[in-house]
């Protein structure tokens, strides 16, 4: 199930939440229990086999999490046996194709075994094995209760595309967390927030996106090229950072505090600042169980290289099953490694001209992740950088039809959020101020769910000029 | 003041998301059909065991509950509305708004212009058996070629829309040439426009069909060469013989229709009929229905269109005007043919009419084989010359 779909807001969520708080507060085990069902539910929306994976994945992790507590014996066996079996689960459900398919281009013929991508797992399958790292350094307590593991993995705002959850983060929240009218309504304006970016303006430059690099690369122009990478640029963003603001929100309704995700991207200074603005909760995945016990930056250059580019392949790969995703990986390894030891320091004098650079080349890369494969990646930026005639007919046509949501796209990019309530409240003696603080974002959040509601119902639109039965 | 806020916000958001849903379920039972979209609504899913494991049992009620929602059309409409007119889009619910017309749109790289020549051969060698099974049965066969809107107005389109600028004239040419080559009588209404300049009043600006002018000079070409191959003398309805009526309803075409019929236009359908009326018997699809050739809307303020003409698409029409000393006429195509039937019926002792879209009682040939037409007319669009089930002439 997606959050922007009719069944999600008029039918899960109502019901969830009439029955939620129809359970008094103080029968918390009660109220884990209904938002355990309801999120194992949710994820066996769309075709309940998958839920044995998630439900295997919850029972490794439960008992490794109690076999590599400090002080058990053999816990490095366990812990390596626990994140073998997360690893061999994400590797056969994600890679098996992938692996086959590369074994047969160089060769080796091996028979492809057609897994079926099950959604989420990435996202689950990191969420397992932070917990058992953590519970193995000795940060988290194993927890005894395999319902607060299973509410944790499946816990379903954050199940299918993050933000990526540390188990210490809310493991105090599920045994004891206050949900209040403030948190609720705080919540509420967050998804509302985040399923307009996803409805009005993600799909709106999506439009662009997918029918430029739907064109075969010998029919694009230059033109059409950018417009299409940068349509996708802005895609990405509002698809993805709306998910996290409407996870973000549902957790904030049941009283749960997930991490932010997305710290406004675009107006990064160089990549080494986009990265740290961008899908924040991986980022930090990697570094904290990646990077720093491969020895980070403690063990010298050369060292410290090796593990970005370790890094950043995995980075690469967790993305996606497909070399592109690696290429698009070691790319942002190379500009990360050049930005560190070559041309960080000049940027960081030059924010505008950072700025432009960062925009460049997170364009660049985001050609790499969308294309379809690493050859039409290639293809595409080829024809950017000038392998083709400037311009023709659909450049003109995509900007008249889709100008406005381009437009509104870029503005919405901006911090505006910080910079007018930053402004607001430097006025908060004056009791208009103060109004606007208070009901600005509801009213605007009431407003985007009307404009949500209506660009759902406009999405079903299907006419035909013969009557169709 | 932040509890109001707050109490204020929980009310109206719970208030929208349980209004939403009790209109949906409530008001939603009752519709099954889009009139603007001219499509059934999708049903409600039936559970089994298949589709609650491949979770298409509830994706399908999220399609059943999107077509119901509340407030659907309302919104919908404002949509257009705003699209059309503040937002000034050129295309907007897959319609093309162009100066003074509605055109259709059409996705780039949707024409293949490479594959012309082999589409076409494939296409008109079918047809040329069907000639041939024809004159087995003692009949003969004329194709007759009407433009689509997109050919009609080509030049109205904006400069940047793509719409087959090349691709028309291509397959024009190649269709004429396959169509000579394997002697099948062929009536190009497409050159006989492109001779006249393509004039207003001949075609629609706000539908996708030819208007009863459009419709007179087609009839009068193709009856002009039956004559002419034939050597039969036909009575042939010329202007002189036809009471022109213009229906003072507004005109709601079949591409307004997808705009809500938000396009101002000042379009009116018109119909012709013969002045000295010719009696006949009507059937539609084998059912005696009554002799008439236009449905009227009961009132002049209800919105009218092209299905004035036959009272729109139907399976087998067969009109008797009891004259055993003409000869018989199957006309087959699609809805081009209604405005034509207004006329043709006049030329021929019985006319058959086949809309192939929805009889499949048998087979084209088998019919032929069963009904021994003296004269066959097949007639289609240039768009869909070679685009076009093909197995469902000759099935």
């Amino acid at each position: 199930m997606v959050f922007s779909s009719f069944n999600f807001i008029f039918l899960f969520l109502p019901a969830l939440l009439m029955l939620y708080f129809l359970i008094p507060a103080q029968h918390r085990s009660v109220r884990n229990c209904l938002l355990l069902a309801f999120s194992l539910f949710f994820y066996g929306y769309g075709g309940p086999k998958y839920l044995l994976l998630m439900l295997a994945s919850i029972a490794i992790n439960y008992c490794g999490g109690l076999l590599v507590a400090p002080g058990r014996k053999h816990r490095r066996l366990w812990l390596a046996a626990t994140l073998g079996l997360n690893l061999l689960l994400l590797g056969w459900f994600k890679y098996a194709n992938f692996a086959a398919d590369t074994l047969n281009a160089v060769g080796i013929p091996v028979v492809r075994p057609d897994v079926v991508l099950p959604i989420g797992i990435s996202f689950f399958t990191f969420q397992g094995m932070s917990y058992v790292l953590d519970v193995s350094r000795g940060d988290a307590q194993p927890a005894k209760n395999p319902l607060h593991i299973a509410l944790y993995i499946s816990l379903f705002p954050q199940l299918v595309a993050g933000p990526i959850v540390r188990y210490t983060t809310i493991a105090g929240e599920i045994t004891s967390r206050a949900e209040s009218a403030d948190s609720f309504v705080c919540g509420c304006v967050r998804f509302l927030f985040g399923l307009a970016k996803k409805l009005v303006i993600a799909n709106g430059v999506g439009l662009i996106a997918d029918a430029v690099y739907q064109t075969p690369t010998d029919q694009l122009t230059v033109a059409l090229a950018w417009l299409g990478s940068i349509s996708y640029t802005l895609q990405i963003y509002f698809d993805f950072s709306g998910y996290s603001d409407m996870a973000i929100g549902l957790g904030q309704i049941f009283g749960f505090r997930f991490p932010e995700n997305f710290r406004y991207p675009y107006i990064a200074r160089s990549l080494t600042d986009f990265w740290r603005r961008w899908h924040i909760s991986l980022s930090s995945w990697f570094r904290d169980y990646v990077y720093i016990p491969l020895g980070g930056n403690r063990r010298g250059t050369r060292r410290q290289i090796v593990n970005l580019l370790i890094v950043w392949f995995l980075t690469g790969l967790w993305h996606g099953a497909a070399w592109n995703f690696v290429l698009w990986g070691l790319y942002y390894a190379a500009l990360l490694i050049g930005e560190h030891f070559l041309w960080g320091k000049p940027l960081e004098r030059h924010p505008a001209s950072g700025h432009l650079y960062a925009l460049f080349f997170v364009n660049l890369g985001w050609v790499l992740f969308r294309a379809n494969g690493a050859c039409h990646a290639l293809a595409f930026l080829k024809v950017m950088f000038g392998g083709a005639a400037f311009t023709d007919g659909r450049t003109q046509y995509y900007f008249a039809e889709y100008g406005c949501v381009l437009l509104l796209a870029v503005f919405a990019c901006l911090p505006w959020k910080l910079w007018i309530g930053a402004f607001l409240r430097r006025r908060q003696d004056h009791f208009a101020a103060r109004v606007v603080l208070l009901w600005g974002p509801r009213l605007v959040a009431l407003g985007l769910l009307a404009l949500s509601y209506e660009r759902l119902l406009t999405s079903s639109f299907n006419p035909f000029i013969y009557f169709r039965f | 003041m932040k509890r109001i806020a707050n109490i204020s916000f929980i009310f109206l958001f719970s208030a929208f998301l349980a209004s939403v849903l009790l209109i949906t379920v409530w008001h939603g039972r009752e519709k099954n059909y889009s009139s603007i979209e001219n499509r059934s609504l999708e049903k409600a899913p039936t559970l089994t065991g298949e589709s609650l494991r491949d979770g298409s049992w509830f994706s399908d009620w999220e399609a059943y509950l999107l077509d119901r929602a509340a407030g659907r059309d309302q919104l919908i409409r404002q949509d257009t509305l705003l699209r059309m007119n503040l937002l000034r889009q050129p295309v907007v619910n897959q319609v093309v708004v162009a100066e003074n017309v509605l055109l259709p749109y059409y996705p780039f790289g949707n024409w293949d212009s490479v594959n012309i020549e082999r589409s076409v051969a494939d296409v008109a060698d079918q047809f040329q058996a069907l000639q041939a099974h024809i004159a087995d049965h003692g009949g003969q066969f004329f194709y007759v070629g009407v433009p689509a809107q997109v050919g009609y107005y080509a030049d109205s389109y904006p400069a940047y829309l793509e719409h087959g600028r090349d691709f028309f004239p291509a397959l024009e040419s190649a269709w004429a040439q396959a169509l000579s080559d394997r002697s099948i009588p062929y009536v190009d209404m497409t050159a006989v426009y492109a001779q006249m300049g393509h004039p207003s009043g001949y075609y629609f600006t706000t539908d996708h069909h030819h208007t009863i002018r459009g419709a007179l000079l087609t009839y009068q070409m193709l009856m002009d060469e039956i004559s002419l191959r034939t050597g039969l003398t036909l009575p042939i309805l010329r202007e002189e013989d036809l009471t022109f009526v213009t229906l003072s309803n507004p005109m709601l075409g079949s591409r307004n229709r997808m705009l809500y019929g938000l396009y101002p236009t000042d379009e009116h359908l018109t119909y012709a009929e013969a002045t000295v009326a010719i009696p006949f018997r009507r059937f539609d699809n084998g059912v005696e229905v009554a002799p008439s050739l236009f449905s009227l809307p009961p009132t002049s303020e209800e919105p009218t269109g092209y299905s004035v003409f036959m009272g729109g698409d139907i399976g087998e029409t067969i009109i008797q005007t009891d004259r055993p000393e003409l000869p018989n006429v199957l006309l087959v195509g699609e809805s081009y043919t209604n405005a034509v039937e207004t006329l043709l019926y006049a030329s021929f002792n019985e006319t058959r009419s086949l809309d192939l879209r929805f009889y499949g009682e048998q087979s084209l040939q088998d019919y032929i084989n069963d009904y021994q037409p003296d004269v066959v007319i097949l007639m289609r669009d240039e768009a869909h010359f070679i685009d076009y089930d093909t197995d469902a002439l000759f099935r």
